[in-house]
Parts: C-alpha cells; structure tokens; sequence
C-alpha cells in the first residue's frame, strides 16, 4: 500500500494537498484556496489539517517557520516521490478506463 | 481557541490549533466547518488508537490490560448479582434477560485481556514473560 493511500478519511484530502504544493510552499489558507481553484473543492479546516498532520507524520510534507498563525508547508523530497508515483498510477487507470469507454463506445449496440 | 479543538489530542492542538482557530475564525460557513472538526477529530482519534495499537507501545498495553480487568472485575460483579436472579438455570434466560446483560463486561474483559496478550507477545514485556 502506498503511503499516501494509507489515510483513510485522509486519502483524498492528502493528495489534493500535495498536489497543490506541487507548486511550492503555502500556508493553510492558501492551500484552501488552491484546491478550490483547481478541484472545485472547499477543504474544511479539520480535514485540511487532518491531511497536513498524516502527511507530516509520514514524513511526505514540512512545515516550514512562520508566524504560528500562519505556518508554511513544503513537499520534501519523499512526498514528491510519493505525489509523482500516485499520480503516475492515477494516470495509468485513467488511460485504462478511457480506452475502455471508447471500445465501449464503438462495439455495436 | 475554539473549544471544538479540544476534542484533538494534545499535541496535534500544539502543532495545528492555532492554524485551525485562525481558518475557523474567518470562515465564511462556520457551521459546516465545525462539523468538519467534529468529523476530522473522531479521524484523527480513529487514527491514533489503530497507530497506538499498531506500535504496542508499554502505555497501550497498559491501558488494554487495566480496562480488561476494569470489564472482568464488573462482569463478575454482575454475575453475582444475577445468579440468584437465574436460579434455576438457563431456562429463566428469556424472564430475566436483562441479567445476562450484567454479565457481559465480563465477555468483553477476556477479549480485551486477550488480545493485549495477543499484542503483547514477543515484546519481552510482562504479558509475553507471564
């Protein structure tokens, strides 16, 4: 099982995180705004951090120095070899699933 | 600080419980964010207990091994009291249901004692010696 496939609840939230600091580090408010933009989906605050805990945890993000309040995460170099695999895998079921639905979509009804 | 982030372990409030009361205060939907606490808490907790079992630390075995004996000690106690209550055997089961009922904490202990035993082996500790 990989790492990030290991949360539970977590899973989803966890790499709409990383994906977002794909881009470089944010804070939390930022990494909500992010995921909105380019997922259409509001994190909430406890599955936000709920995601950012697991995957400090696993060793995959770091939180960088900030004010407290407003505390900055970074993806190290793990947690993009994570995102990058996870990602790949995504890609690879996506390209599947494609070629099935045209096959679908050309075999006589 | 929002009393809803009591409701995470300590140090997770340490790490995250100032972010979490700075994003709380400037929602724009604080209900449903909250209910989102209350959710990512039972998680977080969810998560901590399978990681505390998983890592069988002395502390967790500790706590399996004192709420199996707290569960045995009142099964027990409610066996004795519904002993007189079943005196003529498992027939009176259906009349008085409610006293098996006492009795079973008891059936809950053993599994708890159980598997802290189970957990426990091979870590050289007081459970795997006994």
């Amino acid at each position: 099982m990989s790492a990030l496939s290991g949360y539970g609840r977590f899973s989803e939230p966890a790499l709409l995180v990383s994906v977002s600091l794909l881009e470089g580090a944010k804070h939390g408010h930022a990494i909500v705004a992010d995921v909105e933009q380019f997922a259409g989906r509001r994190l909430g605050p406890g599955t936000l951090y709920g995601a950012i805990g697991r995957l400090e945890r696993l060793g995959l993000v770091q939180a960088l120095p900030g004010d407290g309040r407003r505390k900055p995460y970074r993806l190290t170099d793990t947690g993009l070899a994570e995102v990058q695999r996870v990602l790949d895998e995504m890609g690879t079921l996506a390209a599947h699933g494609q070629l099935r639905l045209r096959r679908l979509g050309t075999a006589p009804a | 600080m929002s009393r809803l982030l009591r409701l995470f372990p300590r140090t997770w409030r340490a790490s995250y419980g100032s972010e979490v009361a700075d994003m709380l205060a400037s929602s724009g939907r604080p209900w449903r964010d909250r209910a989102d606490l209350v959710h990512a808490a039972a998680a977080v907790r969810g998560h901590q207990l399978v990681d505390a079992l998983s890592e069988r630390t002395d502390a967790t075995m500790r706590y399996l091994r004192a709420a199996g004996l707290g569960l045995v000690v009142l099964g027990l106690v409610g066996g004795f009291w519904a002993t007189p209550r079943l005196a003529d055997g498992i027939v009176e089961i259906p009349l008085h249901w409610w006293s098996m009922l006492a009795v079973l904490p008891l059936v809950g202990g053993i599994v708890l004692l159980a598997a802290a035993w189970w957990l426990g082996r091979g870590r050289g500790g007081p459970l795997a010696r006994s």
